[in-house]
């Protein structure tokens, strides 16, 4: 078998594995594809990056797809913070060329850790999977209007500090476009905690924003002709059929346990990384 | 579900849109990972550009399969914009349209910054 093609399927392999485990933590692809690629194959990171960017369009598309189908995405809200989030990722998408690998492994290994200690810090029960009818309501509506709709069973929510979601919007495209994750750790916490959005329309929201953001970054790269094909086009078809098997075995396997084994790996893959750079092996 | 009457005309097309890229990306990658089994060689190195992959899509060759598949799927999230101004320009929401455009000028200017 060639050489590149024993590669991709091995790429393959693994991306199913890594999709598997993002759909069933909920989390996107970034956080897993890129450790993977640079640990287990040995892809320098600025490539890997750019397969992750790829692979996070992927499942963000796979799974907005759905979202907005069903009206959880809220598409105004995502346009308002998009503006803030696509003018970040270009800027991180330049900036990546000035960055010294070394110095974007070390990055990236603290997002692995905050990975890890956002995980714990929160139950998993409180992962957005709470079904349901969601109403945006004005700042000034009347209380009555919001009872209205708690009586008819819709849960409404109110937007609110608009100026710090732009500015993590911000952040977290410049972050997208650096170390080829989602942002969707960053957007979704200040979404639902700053903003007000119930977790739900957060987690929705943030998944059509994340393909945007993702695609901004990846337009760059795409245009420097520096994403390579062998390595990509597994990792997001893996990606993908790993999201489908994950999602179905998330319901059979108790998600602490699942929980807590992957802050461990998330913990000692960021110990490898920041070891491998400090090593200049990266 | 988000309750909103007006938001059944922005939604759909939107969500049509992702889905029939991702297919058709889905698609040309795997089309270009079958040439690669064929023609191991043929898939090497990094994604063509745009006109080159055009060019080159009839050689039976895997590299432009999988970069226009690559390419298809990175535009999709852009298309999906596209399709949101168009949208919230039908309901004559010209606040969130001209957001949305704002969003789409800046991709578009990562991709003519990337190229110089």
């Amino acid at each position: 078998m060639h050489v590149g093609l024993l590669v991709s399927v091995g790429i393959f392999a693994a991306a199913i594995v890594a999709g598997a485990f993002g759909a069933m933590l909920g989390l996107g692809g970034g956080v897993i594809v890129i450790p993977v690629l640079t640990v287990i194959f040995h892809v320098p990171i600025k490539e890997a990056i750019a397969a992750s960017l790829v692979t996070v369009i992927a499942t963000s598309t796979s799974a907005a797809a759905v979202y907005v189908e069903k009206h959880y995405t809220n598409i105004r809200l995502a346009v308002v913070l998009e503006t803030a989030t696509t003018i970040g990722a270009l800027l991180g998408g330049f900036l990546v060329v000035f960055v010294s690998p070394t110095a974007l492994a070390l990055m990236f290994s603290v997002i692995l850790v905050y990975t890890a200690f956002n995980m714990a810090r929160r139950p998993a029960s409180d992962r957005g999977t709470t079904e349901g009818e969601y109403v945006v309501l004005p700042s000034d509506a009347p209380q009555e209007e919001h009872d209205e709709h708690v009586n008819n069973g819709r849960t409404p929510y109110t937007i609110r500090n608009i100026p710090a979601g732009m500015g993590a919007s911000l952040v977290a495209g410049c972050l997208s476009g650096l170390l080829g994750i989602g942002g969707g750790i960053i957007k979704v916490p200040v979404m639902q905690l700053v903003m007000g959005v119930p977790l739900r329309v957060a987690i929705a929201t943030s998944n059509f924003m994340i393909g945007v953001t993702a695609g901004t970054s990846a337009l760059v790269y795409y245009s420097r002709g520096a994403i390579d094909p062998i390595v990509t086009t597994p990792a997001a078809l893996g990606v993908l059929l790993g999201a489908r098997i994950g999602t179905r075995l998330a319901r059979r396997i108790k998600a602490n346990v699942l929980t807590w084994l992957f802050i461990i790996m998330l913990l000692v893959t960021a110990v490898t990384m920041i070891m491998r750079a400090l090593r200049g092996g990266v | 579900m988000t309750h909103d009457p007006a938001a059944t005309d922005i939604n759909r097309p939107i969500a049509r849109v992702l889905l029939v890229g991702m297919l058709l990306s889905i698609a040309m990658m795997l089309v270009g990972l079958a040439l690669l089994g064929l023609n191991p060689h043929t898939g090497a190195g990094t994604v063509l550009p745009v006109d080159r992959a055009f060019t080159e899509i009839t050689k039976a060759h895997a590299q432009p399969w999988l970069s226009l598949g690559i390419l298809v799927l990175i535009l999709t999230p852009l298309a999906a914009l596209l399709t949101a101004v168009g949208s919230f320009a039908r309901v004559r929401d010209w606040e969130h349209a001209i957001m949305a455009a704002i969003a789409l000028l800046a991709m578009a200017a990562g991709l003519l910054l990337g190229r110089a």
